[in-house]
């Protein structure tokens, strides 16, 4: 077998093999993933591996250290070279490469060339070191070469190395890349008036007797110690024609100053919400189950103070940027964006962690697409919609929600009822609503507890002044066709059953009693049934 | 042709579903607003709409408030509108029944202090229910579908009549005597105020002419229910 072929046949192997998958994937988590845990643990180590070493070589200079500080240092760079290695690993997929050009070349009916397809494998990894935080790496590990002792500057690099780990850190060079064209600008000004005024002062100043500026050098450097407003004052203009120089400097550099101050801040300015939301994702990512509610108006006000009550983790996303003010200034985590959006819904954990997403925009038409793009990125997550027309009910179903409210229809029932029944209504209401200590719980029956084949005579409710409103039984189970029933969609309703009913595993018990006595007999059938009822 | 007892002012979508929805339960009525292209929209549909400036007493006593009309519903899509006329009502009519939707929590209040029998905060509800679906939700399925839904299985308060057998009776025996496929939730005492007497803890609780009693069950049962709570004990 020629070595070509071998090399193919170990990039398949690699291809389909699970370990190397899951070695990758796990390098990829530890070192790049941005929502891994297991990143934010290792530029953690990264950064107190950096400083100790810094601070041991920066000790080393004028002191001596032993042999133990050489093999930490050692360890140190061992780590860099490791990690910089399993970077240009992740960087590209080298045996997807071979095989994308085996295949073709297959394709074609022409014969494999190997040569090509090691360049352009190379070139990636080239591309790789090219890149600007890869050379800081690289220009990390030198300080520790001893023989060439310069080398130790690069310790500076060292340091620089930290912006990989610290991410805030990175947004203070995003800030300045993206005002590069502002800074260019305003550097082509500085630069061409320093020229000038630089020239200017040697040719008046440099041919007095006794002159203080005796070198271009020298006029370059009271130039820019002028221009920057600093005047360390050691080297002074004599003549008249050089003051007026240094006056004009002085009014330019003051623009200069305030200009380039101002476009610092205004970048910074507009990055503050992108680090403010990037709190926000990160807080996000780190609850276990997250409610994503999109739109913060009264309903969604409702909800989150409900929410909060009850300890849930959620998220608000709204348009308008006042709203979600109001929202952080009640403590809870928002932000200002588009629900639409399925990069926003996706950073705060749709798809991943998020359990329910809630639709409450006022506008039926955001509440649909933000539906079918929650369901489309997530097949099983709960969406609960609003809608405020009819007609959008079933676009709303045909979009994937799973459930939806009608604020309207909900006062037209209310309305509708009270005329009847005030009194009764009311009642209903209150034990559904919570508002008194009353109310209606759906309680789980444990396969193998104790209420596990019971009759329903036999529980005992009345003495535990629980009233049982029904039993909901999924289509699962058999029928009974003795017992009447409502037919709910995939469950079946047993209405107020008769002593004789017979419970199943599964089943959900709607029971009404006081707040304690639902709560015993919730503690009550997760006790374990005592042995001599085993039969 | 007999005139509605009941007045909707605004011809808004809320409105709207509310009218639907009485409609559907075979109620009269009539629909009130100042907009003339949503009274127009009203009448599209059929319903009984006119136009008329609420804020004048006279347009409300042509309506029909302080002598017909016995239930009033404001609808109207401002909190302060719904205070206004809840405020003129009153004034037009003392036993009249006002029931008033609110925009803003802080505004129920007002449109209370101001005659309003009871105030309904459409998102407080809505909220509340989309809390319970996340909750709760086979409970809301449960009463979606069937309380709430148009399965037979309802809600009714029976008035207990003064000539009733149960007059003086405690309510435990009440619970003896059902043999109706009903639940019993509880009973409203008038005079002890508006809180429901839950059955289980109530045993005890004499009944009497003018309790209000609430149950849930299929409308064949409830009124039969009802006969016998209403009839002699010898016949059921």
């Amino acid at each position: 077998m020629s070595f070509p072929d071998a090399l193919i046949r170990f990039a398949y192997r690699l291809e389909t093999s699970r370990r190397y998958t899951r070695a990758k994937s796990f390098a990829y988590r530890l070192l790049e993933d941005p929502r891994s845990r297991l990143r934010a643990a290792f530029d953690m180590v990264m950064i107190v591996l950096v400083l100790s070493s810094v601070i041991q070589l920066i000790y080393e200079v004028r002191h001596d250290l032993g042999a133990y500080a050489d093999l930490y240092e050692l360890f140190i760079v061992g780590v860099f070279v490791i990690e910089y290695l399993a970077r240009m690993w992740l960087y590209s997929d080298s045996h997807k490469i071979l095989i994308e050009y085996y295949e073709r070349a297959d394709l074609v009916g022409q014969p494999f060339l190997l040569t090509p397809t090691l360049w352009e494998i190379a070139r990636r990894k080239l591309a790789y070191m090219a890149t600007p935080m890869a050379i800081i790496d690289l220009l990390a590990i030198l300080p520790s070469y001893r023989p060439l002792r310069f080398l130790r500057i690069f310790l500076i690099f060292r340091l620089l190395k930290l912006f990989r780990y610290a991410h805030n850190m990175s947004v203070f060079g995003r800030v300045l890349v993206e005002k590069r064209f502002e800074l260019l600008t305003l550097g082509l000004f500085v630069g061409f008036i320093v020229m000038v005024s630089t020239i200017a002062l040697y040719l008046f100043e440099a041919e007095q007797p006794d002159p203080s500026v005796t070198s271009l050098m020298d006029a370059l450097y009271w130039s820019v110690i002028t221009v920057t407003t600093v005047g360390y004052g050691d080297i002074v203009p004599t003549t008249t024609e050089g003051r007026v120089v240094a006056m004009v400097l002085v009014f330019v550099g003051i623009g200069v100053i305030s200009f380039a101050t101002s476009i610092v801040v205004t970048a910074f300015h507009e990055k503050l919400r992108e680090l403010h939301d990037n709190r926000v994702y990160s807080e996000t990512e780190r609850l276990s189950g997250v409610i994503i509610v999109c739109g913060f108006g009264r309903i969604g006000q409702v909800v989150a103070e409900r929410m909060k009550a009850g300890r849930d983790g959620f998220v608000i996303i709204d348009k308008d940027e006042n709203t979600v003010e109001q929202a952080r200034k009640l403590g809870y985590l928002a932000i200002a964006g588009d629900a639409t959006n399925s990069t926003i819904l996706s950073n705060l954990g749709l798809g991943r962690q998020a359990t329910h997403i809630l639709c409450l925009t006022h506008d039926d038409v955001s509440n649909v697409y933000i539906t079918l793009t929650a369901r489309q990125m997530s097949p099983d997550i709960t969406i609960i919609s609003r809608a405020n027309k009819a007609e959008t009910v079933r676009k709303l179903t045909q979009a994937g929600a799973n459930h939806v409210v009608r604020p309207y229809e909900i006062v037209a029932h209310m309305a509708a009822e009270f005329i009847g029944q005030p009194v009764a209504f009311d009642a209903l209401y209150d034990m559904l609503n919570r508002n008194k200590n009353v109310y209606l719980e759906p309680v789980v029956v444990p396969p193998g507890s104790g209420l596990d084949s019971q009759r329903v005579g036999a529980l005992g409710l009345g003495g535990q002044r629980l009233i049982l409103f029904g039993v909901v039984r999924s289509h699962e189970m058999p029928a009974t066709p003795e017992y009447p029933h409502y037919e709910l969609t995939g469950k079946r309703f047993y209405f107020n059953p008769k002593p004789d009913f017979h419970l199943h595993a599964h089943d959900i018990l709607m029971m009404i009693g006081h707040e304690l006595s639902l709560n015993r007999f919730k503690a009550s059938i997760n006790r374990k049934k005592p042995f001599w009822m085993h039969a | 042709m007999t005139h509605a007892k009941l007045a909707l002012f605004g011809c808004n979508p809320m409105a709207m579903e509310v009218a639907h929805r009485l409609r559907a339960g075979d109620t009269r009525f009539v629909m009130v607003d100042h907009d003339v292209a949503l009274v127009e929209v009203a009448k599209r549909e059929g319903f009984e709409a006119r136009q008329l400036d609420y804020t004048d007493d006279a347009s409300l006593r042509a309506v029909g408030i302080g002598h017909r009309i016995e239930k009033v519903f404001c609808l109207l899509p401002e909190d302060s509108e719904n205070v206004f006329l809840s405020i003129s009502a009153r004034a037009l009519d003392a036993k009249l029944r006002i029931i008033a939707v609110c925009q803003d929590p802080q505004a129920a209040g007002k449109l209370l202090a101001a005659g309003a029998d009871k105030v309904v905060d459409p998102y407080e509800i809505s909220g509340a229910r989309t809390h319970d679906l996340i909750e709760r939700p086979e409970v809301v399925d449960l009463l979606e579908q069937t309380v709430f839904g148009h399965q037979d299985l309802n809600i009714a308060e029976i008035v207990i009549p003064p000539h009733s057998w149960l007059n003086g009776r405690p309510l435990a025996a009440l619970r003896l005597a059902t043999t109706q496929n009903v639940l019993l939730l509880g009973v409203v005492d008038v005079e002890q105020g508006m809180d429901l007497i839950f059955v289980p803890r109530g045993g005890e609780h004499k009944l009497d002419a003018q309790d209000v009693l609430v149950v849930l069950g299929p409308r064949g049962e409830i009124e039969a229910f009802r006969a016998m709570v209403e009839g002699n004990p010898k016949s059921t």
